[in-house]
């Protein structure tokens, strides 16, 4: 009769589980690698979406637009006729406020800018590529409202980006209501 | 990474900061606004202001576009009668000379930093010396004012440029008596014998050509144009005849012609022609003709309805206030503008001998080289002034920016030198124009950009007598010293637009060539690229040959502007040298040195292969129905399917019997489109960035067909089916989309387009300058390394015309390309398939490029028709 000599398993029984969780770790994160870059440029926070940003004057539209009752065109003026919607210059702002709060310091950065004849840095909250071309008054002549893509810019006080300024969103709203400008040189060229 | 000293403490520091910065995705971008918005400007839409650029003192009427106070691109001025809405290439490429980073920037004494009191000093002592004053030619009252002023101080004043009209008021001097200016009407022109003239360049007349050669249809009664000239010239191109001849032989050519055209048949068939039209023929010359030719052709031309006279536009010209003085005894110097160092050798030496000398220019050229003190002078779209176009028209001249190395103008200079008290410049301006035009006030003036009704009257009894003339003998080898299309006499060589810009016919860009035929290039053993020593007496130049088939036996033509010795970087590159050391002189040896460059000729093969390209033919054939281009138009088969459309449809047509290959669409192009520069090398390896060339056929009998060629927008387009990244799209109104920032680089779709206009940035050819980066389209975008690129037919301006009509609730206004806009002779039209160019694609002579290959090109082409005398065979 044949005996068998005891050889000791050169694997443990464990290791067939370790194989099975190994390949499927290697999958997961294969394509993890691939999708994560892809789900984070899409992510709110890359796109700076919902964070406020800090002026080099504590400018409040809360107070501006509902206390005030200042239409958005009335400083923001350029969006009924140019591609930009344009930041007010210092002048407009003395209009008020060489008479309101002149005292207050608060605007002494305005009062600094008035002066010196230097513009104030006022930190872009809406950034587009450079290679996008916006244009802001065909969709006021189309009659949208600022706040279909600037949101309750009345409720916030300090201004933050609502929208997520992806082409993908552009496209939702332009194959809806502007099925004929949705060639790729209506935005770029 | 040595060289920064980083130790590894600081590098885990700054990896530090670096990691923290990064928690927040947004980069800090600020946005800044006016403190003072100034009330006509709205940041976004560009401002639009009439103002004109000067040469030799007449002034060419042009709007230019302004973005946020940065003039971007010139345009011309429909109500200038010197434009006519049209251009040249060298008003197109302004706004890269105002932005020339080697533009002077300080006042200098001998090369050092001085301040503007030592000018001052300078010129208070040349107003208690013996001063002159030595002033590029000017049209400006202003200017003429303050030169009476000097006169009857005693200070004597001189006007210089070598290309200014002075052989043709001479010529006049001949048959009438005195220097009268020709003033030629093409409008009501049957036949045109243009004895060395250059039309292309000439705008009005440039037009009015254009429109007496309008073909409808085989019928239609267009003017025929005869061009003999040495140099094959775009006017070549365009006539119906042409011949080639030494120089000296236009003379005899117009004597012949003046006794009804000898036993030469061909000349007598020419005279012929030129009797039955009566007064509708019209003989014109060159302006680089020698003065005996423009008595000849005044002779020839006396019972013309198309030629006029009339005084002078340029202050002086034609009497010998406008020779370079001899500086015997002169203590102070002063030079206003140009460069007369390098255009005209023999005063470079008195120049240096000067005692004081005051240079007043654009750049640290030959001549501020050789004076004392240097001073940066103003742009044209930096300054305020007024001059008068080439028919007189009074025009305003306005700046567009304030300027850039704060330059000071030849007004300015002369007060000074008058001891006046400074002046605002737009102040003096205002304040002496009631007396200047009493008829119209300032403001309407600098909007309008010309006063109407101000042109030179004609002068009713200038009859031209019969005055013999002797025709110079021929002789072997004749030089033909010419200004250069782009470059003129140099002035523009600093320009690298204009540098890489393709001289139609030759095609060469960068470097000087000498043009000579295949037969005399053969008889002195030349090749291409060849170094020949041109000598004439104890003076000789070396510059590198071009074989150009249809050049003038025994002559040979040497541009200018080549062979420049000042600081200018630009102007410095190309190899040549210059030309004005043989000024003068008629004969020269032409021999072969060992020496041998290559020259970078953008189309190297000048043959059709056999392929319909470039189509064209006779107007009898046309009428006959005898062209058959019924083929080269319809619908060819195809498998792929058919885009959706909606919207206007744009189309774009080519007129090839009217181009005159002037080449200032390829320079509008550049300006409108923000193409780069790449530099002879990169020209050499076939990678010039032009959207739009003008291709040139030359047959086998020397005669030369040219077309400009862009992307065609086929509606088949077989860019955009290889293309894997879908980077080239249809739009719904025809255009052929080019989006950069999806395009790889893979260039499928240059290999697959039938018409090789795609253009591939190699490398990273955009300007890095920040003062050159001023003059960028800022609605286009700049294209990086490894993107294709191409003609978009503006798409900026059609989006903006959209956006426009848009905003306004009202239909669209058609917007015209760059290259449309530009045109002089209106041979590039543009606009909807069915409106604008629907007319012009019925007529039988328009047909699809390339028609076999089933592209269906939405730009098409009117064949160039020819108008023969049909006396004249071949």
């Amino acid at each position: 009769m044949h005996t068998y000599a005891r050889v000791s398993a050169l694997f443990p029984p464990w290791s067939n589980t370790a194989t099975y969780v190994a390949l499927i770790a290697a999958v997961v994160l294969g394509a993890g690698a691939l999708v994560a870059p892809i789900m984070y440029a899409r992510s709110p926070y890359a796109r700076g979406q919902d964070d406020p940003v800090l002026q080099p004057i504590a400018f409040d539209h809360r107070h501006h637009v509902r206390d005030d009752g200042i239409a958005c065109l009335y400083c923001h003026e350029g969006a009924e006729r140019s591609a930009y919607a344009g930041i007010p210059p210092t002048e407009r702002c003395m209009g008020c406020h060489a008479q309101v709060w002149n005292d207050s310091a608060a605007i002494a950065p305005l009062l600094e800018s008035w002066r010196t004849g230097t513009p104030i840095r006022w930190q872009r909250v809406h950034s587009l590529p450079d290679f996008v071309y916006f244009d802001h008054s065909v969709h006021i002549a189309r009659h949208l409202d600022c706040s279909n893509c600037h949101g309750r810019v009345d409720e916030m006080a300090a201004v933050y980006q609502v929208a997520p300024l992806s082409m993908e969103w552009c496209l939702d709203c332009h194959r809806r209501l502007a099925p004929t400008r949705t060639s790729c040189s209506t935005c770029h060229r | 990474m040595s060289s920064l000293k980083l130790s590894r403490r600081s590098l885990f520091k700054l990896a530090g900061a670096a990691s923290l910065a990064a928690c927040s995705s947004r980069p800090a971008r600020a946005i800044l606004p006016y403190a003072k918005q100034p009330p006509e400007l709205v940041p976004g839409i560009a401002s639009y202001y009439a103002t004109a650029l000067v040469e030799d003192g007449l002034a060419t009427g042009v709007i230019v576009e302004a973005h946020e106070g940065r003039p971007t691109k010139v345009e011309g001025n429909p109500d200038h009668p010197s434009s006519g809405g049209a251009t040249r290439a060298i008003e197109q490429a302004a706004v890269l000379g105002l932005y020339d980073p080697d533009r002077l920037q300080d006042i200098t004494e001998r090369g050092e930093p001085a301040p503007w009191q030592a000018i001052e000093r300078a010129l208070a002592i040349g107003r208690r010396g013996r001063t002159h004053v030595l002033l590029e030619p000017t049209s400006s009252p202003l200017v003429i004012e303050l030169i009476g002023r000097l006169r009857n101080a005693g200070t004597t004043v001189s006007f210089w440029s070598p290309f200014e009209k002075r052989e043709s008021l001479a010529g006049n001097a001949i048959v009438l008596g005195r220097p009268l200016q020709t003033r030629v009407d093409l409008t009501n022109a049957d036949v045109i014998v243009s004895l060395d003239g250059d039309l292309a360049f000439d705008l009005p007349r440039a037009r009015q050509l254009a429109d007496r050669r309008q073909v409808i249809d085989g019928t239609s009664p267009i003017a025929r144009l005869y061009q003999i000239e040495t140099c094959y010239s775009t006017t070549g191109i365009v006539a119906d005849h042409r011949r080639a001849v030494q120089p000296s032989e236009l003379a005899r050519t117009a004597s012949a012609l003046l006794a009804g055209g000898g036993d030469d048949p061909w000349l007598a068939a020419v005279a012929r022609d030129l009797k039955r039209a009566g007064d509708r023929g019209v003989v014109i010359a060159g302006e680089r003709a020698p003065a005996e030719l423009h008595a000849l052709v005044a002779q020839l031309s006396a019972g013309s309805r198309c030629v006029a006279y009339c005084e002078p536009v340029v202050f002086e010209a034609g009497t010998p206030s406008h020779e370079l003085p001899d500086l015997e005894g002169v203590d102070t110097l002063l030079v206003l503008g140009g460069n007369p160092a390098y255009t005209s050798p023999a005063f470079a030496a008195k120049l240096a001998a000067a005692q004081t000398s005051i240079y007043l220019g654009l750049y640290a050229n030959e001549t501020a080289q050789a004076c004392r003190f240097v001073v940066p002078a103003q742009h044209d779209l930096e300054r305020w002034d007024v001059a008068r176009g080439d028919d007189g028209t009074l025009t305003p001249i306005q700046p567009l920016i304030e300027p850039l190395f704060g330059g000071r103008s030849v007004a300015e200079m002369l007060h000074e030198l008058l001891g006046d008290r400074p002046i605002d410049a737009r102040d003096e301006l205002a304040a002496a124009w009631p007396k200047l035009v009493p008829a119209m006030r300032f403001e309407a003036a600098l909007a309008h950009g010309a006063v109407p009704n101000t042109a030179a009257p004609s002068i009713a009894d200038a009859k031209p007598s019969r005055v013999p003339i002797n025709a110079p003998a021929p002789v072997a080898i004749e030089l033909a010293l010419r200004p250069h299309p782009f470059l003129h006499d140099g002035r523009y060589s600093n320009n690298p637009w204009l540098q890489e810009l393709p001289e139609t016919v030759t095609k060469l860009v960068w470097d000087q060539g000498a043009q000579l035929s295949p037969a005399t290039a053969l008889a002195h053993g030349i090749a291409n690229g060849d170094v020949v020593e041109l000598s004439s007496f104890d003076r000789a130049i070396q510059v590198p040959a071009i074989i150009v088939p249809g050049h003038a036996e025994g002559a040979i033509t040497v541009p200018a502007g080549y062979g420049r010795k000042g600081a200018e970087r630009v102007a410095r590159e190309p190899f040549g040298a210059n030309a004005f050391e043989l000024a003068g002189a008629r004969e020269v040896r032409l021999t072969r040195t060992d020496r041998h460059i290559e020259l970078a000729v953008e189309m190297e093969s000048p043959l059709e292969h056999h392929r319909p390209v470039a189509l064209g033919g006779t107007l009898v054939e046309l009428r006959d129905g005898k062209l058959a281009l019924g083929k080269y138009r319809d619908a060819v088969p195809t498998l792929l399917t058919d885009m959706p459309r909606s919207g206007p449809q744009w189309a774009m047509q080519i007129d090839q019997t009217t181009c005159t290959g002037c080449a200032a669409c390829v320079m509008a192009c550049a300006a409108e489109n923000n193409t780069p520069v790449v530099g002879k090398d990169q020209v050499i390896r076939g990678r010039d960035m032009h959207w739009l060339r003008i291709d040139r056929y030359i047959d086998d009998g020397g005669a030369t067909v040219i077309q400009p060629m862009t992307c065609q927008h086929c509606e088949k387009a077989p860019c955009e089916y290889v293309c894997p990244v879908e980077a080239t799209t249809h739009s719904p109104e025809g255009l052929n989309e080019m989006t950069y920032n999806r395009c790889v680089g893979t260039r499928f779709c240059s290999n697959n387009c039938p018409y090789k206009v795609r253009r591939f940035n190699f490398f990273d050819f955009k300007s890095h300058d920040p003062l050159r980066q001023l003059g960028a389209n800022p609605n286009v975008t700049v294209r990086d390394r490894g993107v294709m690129e191409k003609c978009t037919y503006c798409v900026q301006r059609l989006r903006r015309a959209e956006i426009d009509a848009a905003v306004e609730h009202r239909a669209i206004t058609v917007p015209k390309t760059a290259c449309a806009q530009a045109c002089p002779t209106n041979a590039i039209i543009f606009g909807r398939l069915d409106v604008e160019i629907a007319e012009v694609r019925r007529r039988p002579h328009s047909y699809a490029e390339l028609h076999d290959q089933g592209t269906r090109p939405r730009t098409q082409y009117l064949a160039r028709i020819r108008n023969p005398n049909p006396e004249i065979i071949g």
